[in-house]
């Protein structure tokens, strides 16, 4: 008996995974070799320690709390999905704006502005979440005229420090492709279309995704995606970034770009909300709350990077497990 | 009447599923009973702290409410929801080390090696001294590699079989048999004593 074909095979053989034959050689090897036997009796010792430690249960009113944060993300909702993820609210919001584009979008972690790093590093705890609800912005009003969006991308003043470097592909690159079928794009960046390119599409013309890479500082070099569809409303946009299942970033590079406007993050509810890794289906709407003289920058940074969208993505089913992420992004005036 | 009447049979997860589907909301709640204590116990082994665990626990099921549109049922539920708090697990963990906030020292294994947090005696009362030795022991999983640590918790505490870790994990059965034997080996070298 090969004693390292049995060592390798102990914990599949306790835990009665392998195939009869391979079963039956451990068995015989664990008779003749006193070494091995010794091995088996500690890995299984270590197993029966762990199974004996599986006896927790949930806090006390667990559930009860999970519930009540479903709750508050439904409000009002009619349906059990939230809201915001609603098809026709979108279209609502998208029809007032009657703009559409879409966008790609790259701020590496290093370029990550001081202002964002503070927001990430002061408020991520729960505890610090709850600190600022008082400072919850207004609700969004109801939709501007369709002719009150141009100047939402207009030139404005620029409060706050440097923009982080944003780049989009050509237009053109993936047109005729479906969303989502982008191909990455290796280690290369592109250079973007003027911003007066994507804002000056018709209304309902389909929008081909856009792919950027990029790479992290902490982590292998890696492609992501970003897509993107924004609806611009009276007193702010709402952004739909669809992310690829690489990218953990989005939030953070969303909090530099809020930050370097003067503005913040704020989660639905109003309260100060630290950018964390998104992972592949995960969905999350969050608010930017801005300076209103840097409401209209904000929207020409998104707009310089293709952000402009009127049209609700059709294919916007954001939520599967192993999907894309899904950020929403509200802004609002404080 | 509801169809989730206490006077009719338990249904099981998939038919849950499609009751929230439907627009039972009442449905998930159910199914969020039925599997919050396994989310909870790798929430917990995983991240060490408990109000942290529930934090991620809470925001596991959130994204699982969310993402019911996207189960396509192809894995279990459970499986799916394991996968899910992972992710999460796997995510507030690289989070809190890039951040440098709300450290667990004690079980943070990523700082602190498991050799330095574990008594190397042998824990020849581990059973008998049950407080201590479970600390130990969550210290000595808390010093796994993620990787490691997770097809342990999902093995032998959770109790899949490896078909199903590797579906949570998205692995081959291979890499599965092969991460667990190791992450036992480590384990059984900081509990039980040099071999």
């Amino acid at each position: 008996m090969d004693p390292v074909f049995a060592r390798n095979r102990i914990s599949a053989y306790l835990d009665g995974e392998l195939p009869p034959g391979e079963a039956e050689r451990v068995t015989q090897a664990l008779a003749s070799d006193g070494v091995l036997a010794e091995e088996h009796a500690r890995l299984a010792r270590v197993r029966a320690l762990l199974q004996d430690d599986a006896d927790d249960a949930a806090p006390a009113g667990f559930s009860a709390r999970v519930s009540a944060r479903i709750a508050s993300e439904e409000a009002p909702s009619r349906s059990w999905r939230p809201a915001w993820l609603r098809m026709e609210w979108m279209l609502a919001a998208a029809t007032a704006a009657g703009v559409l584009a879409v966008v790609v979008m790259r701020a590496p972690e290093a370029e990550v502005s001081p202002d964002a790093e503070s927001l990430v590093g002061s408020g991520a705890s729960a505890e610090a979440r709850a600190v600022a609800s008082a400072e919850a912005p207004p609700e969004l009003g109801p939709p501007a005229p369709a002719a009150d969006v141009p100047s939402l991308f207009a030139s404005a003043p620029v409060d706050g420090a440097v923009a982080p470097e944003l780049t989009a592909l050509p237009e053109d690159r993936f047109a005729g492709k479906p969303p989502g079928t982008a191909p990455h794009l290796g280690a290369g960046r592109s250079t973007g279309a003027p911003a007066s390119a994507q804002v000056s599409r018709p209304k309902g013309t389909p929008v081909p995704p856009r792919v950027v890479t990029g790479e992290t500082s902490e982590r292998e070099p890696y492609t992501l995606g970003w897509e993107a569809t924004s609806s611009v409303v009276l007193q702010g946009a709402l952004v739909d970034y669809r992310v690829d299942a690489s990218r953990e970033t989005a939030l953070k590079e969303l909090a530099q770009v809020a930050n370097s406007l003067g503005g913040r993050l704020v989660d639905a509810g109003g309260k100060p909300f630290a950018p964390y890794p998104m992972d592949a289906g995960d969905a999350r709407k969050v608010k930017v709350v801005l300076p209103p003289h840097n409401l209209a920058a904000f929207a020409e940074r998104l707009a310089a990077v293709g952000a402009v969208s009127a049209t609700p993505r059709a294919d916007l089913d954001l939520t599967a497990s192993d999907g894309p992420m899904t950020l929403m992004v509200e802004v609002v005036q404080p | 009447m509801s169809r989730l009447a206490p006077s009719t049979a338990p249904l099981d997860d998939s038919a849950l599923v499609d009751e929230v589907r439907a627009g039972q909301r009442g449905a998930f709640d159910v199914l969020v009973r039925r599997h919050q204590d396994r989310v909870w116990r790798v929430c917990l082994r995983w991240l060490g702290d408990p109000a942290t665990a529930e934090e991620i626990a809470q925001d596991v099921f959130l994204a699982a409410f969310r993402g019911l549109s996207g189960f396509r049922s192809e894995s279990s539920f459970r499986t799916w929801l394991l996968r899910i708090t992972v992710n999460h697990c796997q995510n507030a963990r690289t989070a809190r080390h890039r951040r440098g906030w709300g450290r667990h020292d004690a079980l943070d294994g990523e700082d602190a090696p498991v050799r330095e947090v574990i008594d190397p005696a042998p824990l020849a009362d581990a059973r008998a001294d049950g407080a201590q030795s479970r600390a130990r022991l969550h210290a000595a999983l808390a010093g796994l590699e993620e990787d490691l640590r997770a097809v342990v918790l999902l093995r032998d505490v959770e109790d899949l079989d490896y078909e199903e870790i590797a579906q949570v994990l998205d692995v081959p059965r291979g890499t599965v048999k092969s991460r667990l034997h190791r992450a036992r080996t480590l384990l059984a070298e900081q509990l039980l004593g040099g071999t």
